[in-house]
């Protein structure tokens, strides 16, 4: 891919971050309408380890990703990043969600910069959107590019930062499946190029098993962590490699899918 | 990178594109001069049959008359001028006041809580009612009338601006949130810009609304402006002026409202 080639040499760098999730719960609502969603989870995360959620729809992975963000807050237990402890928005984390959520008013380059929240100038800019594959698109606007390119425009901003941990919540779930085997390359390629760790949240089994140093599969909603799966295979990953397919058939056999 | 996906959607309009842009303008301007036209074709006819006294119905040829008269006499200008100011101070104080407040209750839920039931009671009063109390309380020189049209700007405005700021996209405040955006910063970055095409409708209603109350200002104590002179060509008989009246109305009303939605074009450039 001539990805790699247009990323190396790109100084874009950051200080990986461990995340611990300490005994997590988190409760919506109050009284007889209270709905817990995730109960009890206890994580720990290595820097530059990438952590992929695995669940069924509505088990409380987004709930989870957005704790260790900060846009939600734990009803008990703590979120510890770089061994300090989350409350409210977590600066050191870049979050890119299953929708590109470019703002329509500034053109892509000027997105990206949002996620450096104003720390990073037009030249870093670039060189994100160079590491995406949006050169020449800067200046567009986000309706002119394709949903594939928003969502790399997106990935950017979630780089611009410098995160220590990058925070993505089912970013390819929208895409056409070609698209969506190149970010998931893409995301491979700018996570080994930056260092960063990862925590990814799909519903795509194939995903996990091709991204994940380990897999953390959620319960059913409020029923917690059901298994932590490691893929010890080597990068770069063959999709249909066959040492891969009893991971594949025991995560199937989990979610009541046998081959 | 892949061939996936290649190149924009969109292009950027390109020396071809704004070519057939001017022959679609032409074509959208012509079409939308058809109805008049044929309105007009229409009059000419009916006057000119004889059926009609000039006082039931002028030609367009008595109204074109009657305005060159006026207008050689220098009066028709000043009608004009002082029509015209009116509506844009009144607009001016109305809209600015609707959009304050309208930002207020849109972007505070605990201040929507208090201020919404007040002003949708005030709302619901017809507000041609306020007269009276206007002329006993401001005079019958300007203050009233500008009052009386500055209430008629605010209400659309004041509306559609907490509507708009209400309706902004959860998720894009969450971006904003995300990357470390909060109260004012997070306002005039994101919520603004996502509520400003609704903002620019609420601002097009509250202008239309201040040339409706413009005339009703106007009719009700005063010896200058587009309402006076409607008032005062009826008292004499004048239906030709009459006639010129509604049509400079309409001509204005659609010009302030053209050069708004020229301003919302260049600001909305990414809509
Ligand atoms: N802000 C909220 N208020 C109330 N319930 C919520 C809220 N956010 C999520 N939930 C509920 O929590 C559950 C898990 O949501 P989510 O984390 O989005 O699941 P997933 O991402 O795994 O599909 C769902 O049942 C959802 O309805
Ligand atoms: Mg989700």
């Amino acid at each position: 891919m001539a990805l790699t080639e247009s990323s190396r040499g790109i100084d874009i760098h950051v200080a990986p971050a461990p995340v611990a999730v300490r005994g997590v719960t988190k409760t919506f609502g109050t009284g007889t309408s209270a709905v817990s969603v995730l109960s009890d989870i206890s994580l720990d995360i290595a820097a530059g380890e990438i952590v992929v959620l695995l669940g069924p729809s509505g088990c409380g992975k987004s709930t989870l990703l957005r704790l260790i963000a900060g846009l939600e807050t734990a009803t008990t237990g703590a979120v510890l990043v770089d061994g300090a402890p989350v409350s409210g928005i977590n600066l050191r984390c870049g979050v890119v969600f299953q929708e590109p959520r470019l703002f329509p008013w500034k053109s892509i380059s000027d997105n990206v910069l949002v996620g450096s929240r104003g720390g990073a100038n037009r030249d870093a800019a670039a060189q994100l959107l160079d590491a995406v594959g949006l050169t020449g698109f800067e200046k567009h606007l986000p309706r002119q590019v394709s949903g594939g390119m928003a969502q790399r425009a997106a990935l950017a901003r979630g780089l611009a930062g410098s995160p220590g941990v990058l925070l993505l919540d089912e970013p390819f779930a929208a895409l056409d499946a070609l698209t969506r085997l190149t970010m998931q390359d893409l995301l491979l390629d700018v996570a080994a190029e930056t260092g960063s760790t990862v925590i990814l949240v799909t519903h795509d089994i194939d995903e996990a098993l091709h991204l994940a140093d380990r897999i953390v599969v959620l319960g059913e909603r409020g029923t917690g962590i059901a298994e932590v799966v490691n893929v010890d295979h080597p990068r770069p990953r063959d999709r249909s490699h066959p040492g891969l397919a009893p991971l594949r058939a025991e995560l199937l056999a989990r979610f009541g899918i046998h081959p | 990178m892949s061939n996936v996906d290649t190149g924009a959607r969109r292009t950027l309009n390109s020396s071809v594109g704004s070519l057939t842009s001017v022959t679609r303008t032409v074509t959208t301007v012509a079409l939308g001069l058809l109805v008049p036209v044929s309105i007009v074709a229409l009059w000419a006819y009916f006057a000119g049959t004889g059926e009609f006294s000039t006082s039931q119905l002028p030609s367009p040829g008595d109204v074109l008359w009657a305005a060159g008269d006026l207008a050689s006499r220098a009066v028709l200008w000043d009608h004009i001028a002082i029509s015209a100011q009116r509506v844009a101070t009144g607009f001016a104080i109305g809209a600015a006041i609707g959009i304050a407040v309208g930002s207020l209750v849109g972007l505070s839920k605990i201040a929507g809580v208090i201020i919404q039931p007040t002003i949708g009671a005030i709302r619901a009063v017809p507000s041609l009612a306020w007269v009276p109390l206007l002329l006993i309380w401001l005079g019958i020189y300007e203050a009233p009338k500008l009052t009386l049209i500055a209430i008629g700007a605010f209400f659309p405005v004041f509306t559609t601006v907490a509507a708009g700021f209400r309706a902004v996209d959860r998720n894009l405040v969450e971006v904003g949130r995300a990357y470390g955006l909060t109260g004012i910063r997070l306002v005039t970055q994101v919520l603004l810009p996502a509520a400003a095409p609704t903002i620019f409708s609420g601002i097009r209603l509250g202008l239309a609304q201040s040339w409706l109350f413009l005339v009703a200002a106007e009719l009700i104590a005063s010896s200058k402006g587009l309402g006076f002179l409607l008032l005062d060509s009826q008292n004499s008989a004048r239906t030709d002026i009459l006639f010129l009246v509604i049509i400079l109305l309409a001509v204005l009303g659609k010009l302030t409202d053209f050069l708004v939605g020229l301003l919302e074009k260049r600001v909305l450039r990414w809509v």
